[in-house]
């Protein structure tokens, strides 16, 4: 038998190799050319004075992000954001993981919970542009079927899109009910991963529905908790189609999100250098707030 | 075996990319046709082949070309396609090709730029991303089409800058009220408010004897939030300035709106008999209130008046209590200023590689569309104010609109809007305003605001 030298690879590993390099190698190319190259250029322009079209682009350093802070409604803009994926993250993890432990039921009314599974899901199919004008056509004061139906039971009409504070609690409502579908699957699975014989343990031992998912469910839940409370707070942080045709930043500025601004430094003034630095920011609060939940909530999967 | 599947799958990709990426002028206008989403297209490339042996009788020999036209506008999407086919007929070694038709406009242009596949044609806008593009010399000059020589010079000037005329106008728009009658005769009113006193007086006897709400306006969109306050500016300092001085010094970023406090009492005059919620409103919210019986009122533009008077006469159940007025923002005695403008026009791009063919029919097409004959089929569809002179009777609007486009052409006026402002000036104070309408903001705090504003942020 041939001893192995460190580092040396036999010629089935380096073909196994080889192999796994081509059936990587479609996928890596389109991450590359449509996700690592733009993120490279968007570092690039927020550099420069490009105002999109012209081919020239010239140099000025820090100019860009120096300009933020001294940006017209940059704080109430920042605030919004921080308070849209706060609310979104904390209202949807918690409606998504109450729904998934209604639809985990086993045994009679297997149907309806198909039924019931699928209509929590469909909000997940329809497109962020669906959603914003169904949202704002619910919300319209005079002829929204929400204030239609508070008539109703004789309540008065609520100004949704005109009344500071409620108008954010509006778009995390709406954006809520999109992204429950997608989290509610990811807890299911994960409640499903949970061994039944825990829970048979437990009730021999005496505990109650209540200590059982306190003590068992809800400690192993945790991975999936972390992976919804990363992609959800992501996806609130980018949220644009949303915010933009429930309010477009109205009434003031007090719903006018980071992202909006980017678009519209982007498409709308042209100013492609300061779109791309308000980018550059977005990417960083992201990143940041991202590594702060991740090590937080691994530390809570190792306690557990 | 995975090896041969893995080196498959990655060829596959390779060439897939490699297709996608490949863009020549030709094969892009045959990719072009191939989307098309005008219906004449497959009719028009059969009548470009099949009077092959036409052309070839003509006096000149012409090439084959395709133009490209990039027209936003979907509601008269079958009009044009008319005009494409009378065209192709007349002319059939010129393929017309509308490409692109009902995609956002400035998505579409920025994407064309970048990757150089500019259409023939465009539709053009005032605004600053066809300004930049004028900046780099990628629009054609109008003025040297035979057909810009009738267009009135009002219009060519909102289509300039820098002295280029960029683009030619497809109509005029301009701001109208629009009544229900059946509430108004209710509050004691047999005939629509012709002042502002009037105005003012008609919504406080809607408010208290009818419970309606007396005045909308669609502030949801820019325009219609401007319009209301540009109609302020005209008739409260109009008379003073005169025609065009508002316009010059809002571009130059001088004008001082807080030097009028005449516009803030006759805001605060009318804010408190806004329907609530119309500081979100669309054009389509408006003509569903003013079809509810929402509203007594409402201020809009001509392009929407054909919608709302029907909605207005299915309220109502009589057409005849739907009634429309140019907008009486003035004090009594004095002349009512409105606002009016040019709407979207079509332009031309440059490109320095194309043949003489294509010039050439590029030429024809810009002057057949605007021969009043063929011009009359949009007109006729879109219900816009013709901006050629119309064969008497060819003019298609609502009833009740007709007799305003002569008091409309008589009317002192200030452009819209849309056409004065920067992006940010654009952005920053119509959320001022909509805040004002909504009664959430102080309409002094917004016009100080907006003086300051339209100084730091204006560009000509």
């Amino acid at each position: 038998m041939r001893l192995k030298t460190p580092g040396h690879r036999s010629s089935r590993e380096r073909q196994r190799l080889i192999t796994g390099i081509f059936f990587i190698l479609p996928s890596a190319v389109l991450v590359t050319m449509f996700i690592l190259i733009p993120v490279i250029r968007v570092f690039y322009y927020s550099f420069t004075d490009w105002n999109g079209i012209s081919p020239h682009k010239n140099f000025v350093g820090l100019q860009n992000y120096a300009n933020l802070t001294t940006m017209n409604g940059f704080g109430t803009m920042m605030t919004a954001t921080l308070l849209f994926a706060v609310g979104m993250t904390i209202l949807t993890i918690v409606i998504s993981f109450v729904v998934a432990m209604a639809l985990d039921k086993k045994g009679k009314g297997r149907i309806s919970r198909g039924f019931l599974r699928s209509a929590w899901f469909f909000p997940t199919l329809l497109s962020g542009t669906v959603v914003g004008i169904l949202w704002r056509t619910m919300y319209d004061y005079n002829n929204g079927v929400i204030n239609k139906i508070i008539a109703q039971f004789g309540g008065t009409p609520v100004n949704w899109l005109e009344t500071v504070g409620l108008t954010n609690f509006a778009i995390i409502v709406g954006a809520t009910w999109a992204r429950i579908g997608i989290c509610v699957v990811i807890f299911m699975a994960g409640l499903q991963g949970i061994p039944q014989e825990l829970y048979e343990a437990a009730a021999i031992d005496g505990a109650t529905e209540r200590q059982r998912r306190k003590f068992i469910t809800i400690p192993l839940m945790a991975p999936s908790i972390t992976i919804n409370m990363l992609a959800t707070s992501i996806a609130a942080y980018k949220a644009y189609e949303l915010p933009y045709l429930i309010s477009n930043g109205r009434p003031g500025e007090t719903t006018l999100m980071l992202s909006q601004r980017i678009v519209f430094f982007g498409f709308t003034t042209h100013e492609y250098g300061r779109s791309s630095a308000l980018a550059v920011c977005l990417i960083v609060i992201i990143t940041i707030f991202s590594l702060i939940q991740l090590i937080v909530m691994r530390r809570r999967e190792d306690i557990t | 075996m995975k090896k041969i599947l893995a080196m498959i799958l990655a060829l596959c990709m390779l060439a897939t990319l490699c297709a996608c990426a490949s863009q020549t002028p030709s094969s892009s206008a045959a990719s072009s046709s191939s989307t098309a989403s005008s219906s004449s297209a497959a009719s028009s490339s059969s009548a470009a082949s099949s009077s092959s042996s036409a052309a070839a009788s003509s006096e000149k020999q012409h090439q084959n070309v395709v133009v490209d036209c990039y027209i936003i506008a979907t509601e008269w999407g079958d009009a044009f396609s008319e005009i494409e086919s009378r065209f192709e007929k007349k002319y059939p070694w010129v393929d017309i090709q509308g490409i692109a038709r009902g995609s956002d406009s400035t998505e579409y242009l920025t994407a064309a730029i970048a990757s150089k596949t500019l259409p023939d044609l465009i539709c053009v806008d005032n605004d600053e991303l066809h300004r930049t593009m004028v900046d780099d010399g990628l629009m054609e000059d109008f003025n040297q089409f035979e057909c810009s020589k009738q267009i009135p010079q009002a219009y060519k000037d909102a289509f300039t800058y820098k002295n280029i005329l960029m683009a030619e106008t497809y109509g005029a728009a301009f701001s109208c009220m629009f009544y229900n009658m059946q509430i108004l005769n209710k509050a004691g009113w047999t005939a629509a408010p012709t002042n502002w006193e009037e105005l003012i007086q008609c919504c406080k006897d809607v408010k208290e004897k009818t419970g309606v709400a007396p005045f909308t306006v669609a502030a949801g969109k820019t325009t219609t939030s401007w319009m209301l306050f540009e109609l302020l500016i005209a008739n409260v300092c109009g008379d003073e300035l005169g025609a065009g001085v508002y316009e010059e010094a809002f571009k130059k970023g001088t004008f001082e709106f807080n030097k009028y406090p005449g516009i803030v009492e006759k805001f605060n005059e009318l804010q408190p008999y806004i329907l609530t919620g119309s500081s979100n409103a669309t054009e389509d919210d408006v003509t569903a209130y003013m079809t509810d019986g929402q509203a007594a009122m409402c201020l809009a533009g001509n392009w929407n008046g054909k919608q709302i008077l029907d909605g207005i006469a299915e309220c109502t159940g009589d057409a005849k209590l739907a009634a429309a007025s140019l907008p009486c923002f003035n004090d009594k005695g004095k002349t009512a200023w409105i606002s009016a403008t040019a709407e979207t026009g079509m332009g031309v791009t440059k490109d320095d590689k194309r043949t003489d063919d294509e010039k050439e029919a590029i030429d024809l097409f810009v002057n057949f569309f605007w021969d009043p004959e063929n011009y009359k089929v949009i007109q006729n569809t879109a219900g816009n104010v013709p901006v050629v002179p119309m064969p008497a009777g060819a003019v298609v609007l609502a009833d009740q609109m007709v007799p305003l486009v002569p008091l409309m052409g008589k009317a002192p006026f200030v452009t819209m809007g849309f056409n004065l402002w920067s992006s940010e000036f654009k952005d920053a104070a119509n959320r001022d305003l909509q805040d004002c309408i909504a009664g959430l903001a102080n309409i002094q705090d917004a016009v100080n605001d907006m003086t300051t504003l339209v100084k730091t942020s204006h560009k000509e």
